[in-house]
């Protein structure tokens, strides 16, 4: 399969012929790839897949729950990684926790190892201070896209606790998170259905008692 | 060679060059733009690190190195309190009169150690094991300390089983739990994980009895672990066919299993044991029911008669239901 170039010289177009039928090879293994890397895919969101398309509440099994707070005007983030960090430092410096406290970001924080030894328990008190305010639109916007950044959609679903003077931002910010593409449920609380005497909101991993449940998403 | 066919060679490796140029880039264009991002389960990629290819001699799992690790630098040979009648090392009660799991104060600073950074792992997504690389381990050899670490062990193949659930985990994640389950220093929350384990291993009676010794010691009687911990001894009798003890424990199984609803939690397990033991119809059975009791009349029926084999009342009960459901649906 030969012809003759203006120049005089010949090109052997079995060359060509070669590489083409290379090509459309390699094109039809990339699009099996393609594919079987979309059947994953879709496999994948089947397993995790809200089973029904109203807010029944349901829990996504291949995603954590994160917690966040709107009370007093303010949006908060809970201490629980930094509450970590204080207990495994008091455990390097070889001595244990029974409860211990710190305040962040407008939050008091308290963790308790519990009764029998398998979990921790979380106590936290929302001050009106330090956090980031409601009524700042650009300020809170920031705040969200970050915590979109920390906790990606794939591995977490955020879990909001409001208080009832924050109704109206609550739905501004789950509505601003289901556009991004994050799963969101929310738990309306009320002023003296606290926790105990102090805290606003008691959580728990790994503790077994009868008056806590899974957190659950809608 | 002359000067022609030498140009000719020339302009046909020019084109040959410059169009397998082009089929490259665009290869590397198309693998960048289909290809998933995410990089492979960390899990596979340390576990491949740790035991690097060693011709004729199988390495230690990274675990296992790690209590070794532990053993060889041992300090001291205090031992834990022992029961003087059993002899077993006993749980030390203190507090509103629930029992403690842990038997002494270093236990517990491991324990506490270990939990955090199992926990701060998970809230901060990193795979499970980077918490054991981060565990700081100044214990000398204690049988608590090893038992705790084999406890972390067993937890995070565990963790990554119920994360992928991926059967080459299987055998592994049985292993480690057994052992664990095994120790004097065993709790309810490991004869449940090892009850797990076992079940998906194959190794039916073995999980059942670890499941039964789990729920005999539960501190509660509600929440969706003890409810979990429930329904697989059903799916033990249902493989076992224990026909008696599995309708008797299904007819109670919405009181003791309050989060039954959450369907989504569960039946991909039951799934992969149908596909696993296809002679066990009383796995439909109990899959029918749970739907049932949701209210998906089409699936629950769809398993109900799945069920086949089943003889004498078995049939005539799950007959009952199928009559039950195509009434409700008519």
């Amino acid at each position: 399969m030969n012809t003759t170039s203006q120049r005089g010289f010949n090109v052997d177009l079995s060359v060509l012929v070669d590489i083409i039928s290379n090509a459309a090879g390699m094109m039809i293994l990339f699009a099996c790839m393609s594919l079987l890397v979309q059947v994953d895919k879709k496999t994948e969101q089947a397993v995790d897949a809200k089973p029904i398309d109203f807010p029944l509440s349901y829990i996504p099994t291949n995603k954590s729950s994160v917690v966040f707070a709107l009370k007093n005007g303010r949006f908060y983030r809970l201490p629980d990684q930094a509450l970590f960090k204080e207990v495994i430092r008091q455990n390097r410096l070889n001595k244990p926790i029974s409860t211990l406290r710190l305040e962040k970001d407008g939050v008091l924080g308290a963790i308790e190892f519990t009764q029998l030894g398998l979990g921790y328990r979380f106590y936290y008190k929302l001050l009106d201070k330090d956090a980031a305010l409601l009524n700042h639109p650009g300020a809170l916007k920031d705040e969200l896209d970050d915590i979109l950044k920390t906790y990606p959609k794939n591995q977490y679903y955020i879990t909001l606790y409001c208080w009832p003077d924050e109704f109206a931002h609550l739905q501004d910010i789950r509505e601003y998170l289901i556009e991004q593409g994050m799963v969101v449920s929310w738990h309306p609380r009320f002023p003296g259905k606290a926790d105990g005497e102090t805290w606003d909101i008691v959580l728990a991993r790994g503790d077994y008692d009868e008056n806590f449940t899974t957190i659950k998403a809608q | 060679m002359n000067d022609n066919s030498e140009t000719t060679l020339i302009y046909n490796g020019l084109i040959f060059l410059v169009i397998s140029g082009c089929i490259l880039a665009s290869a590397t264009v198309a693998c960048w733009l289909l290809l998933p991002k995410e990089p492979l389960p960390q899990f596979n990629i340390d576990m491949a690190q740790s035991q690097p290819m060693d011709a004729g001699k199988q390495k230690k799992p990274w675990w296992d190195q790690l209590v070794d690790g532990i053993r060889a630098k041992v300090q001291g040979k205090q031992m834990v309190k022992r029961d003087k009648d059993s002899g077993k090392n006993v749980a030390v009660a203190h507090g509103s009169g629930v029992p403690s799991t842990l038997t002494s104060e270093e236990q517990m600073i491991l324990r506490q150690m270990i939990i955090a950074e199992e926990q701060l792992a998970s809230v901060e997504g990193r795979p499970p094991e980077s918490a054991a690389k981060r565990l700081s381990t100044r214990h000398g050899y204690q049988p608590w300390a090893d038992y705790e670490l084999q406890r972390m062990a067993a937890r995070i193949v565990g963790m990554n089983y119920e994360r992928t659930r991926d059967p080459a985990l299987v055998a592994e994640y049985a292993r480690t739990a057994t052992a664990v389950a095994s120790s004097d220093y065993a709790n309810f929350e490991d004869y449940f994980h090892a009850g797990h384990a076992n079940l998906f291993a194959g190794n039916i009676d073995q999980a059942r009895n670890f499941l039964l010794n789990a729920e005999k010691q539960w501190p509660v009687k509600t929440g969706m672990v003890r409810g979990l911990n429930s329904l697989m001894i059903l799916m033990c009798d249902a493989i076992s066919n224990r026909q008696t003890e599995f309708f008797a424990r299904l007819e109670t199984l919405q009181e003791t299993f309050q989060d039954w609803m959450f369907t989504e939690v569960y039946l991909p397990d039951l799934v992969i044991l149908e596909a696993a033991h296809p002679r066990a119809p009383l796995l439909h059975v109990l899959h029918g029911r749970l739907l049932d009791m949701a209210y998906n009349d089409a699936a629950a029926l769809q398993q109900y008669r799945k069920a086949e084999g089943l003889v004498g009342d078995s049939k005539r009960v799950v007959q009952s239901w199928i009559e039950e459901v195509e009434a409700r649906r008519k």
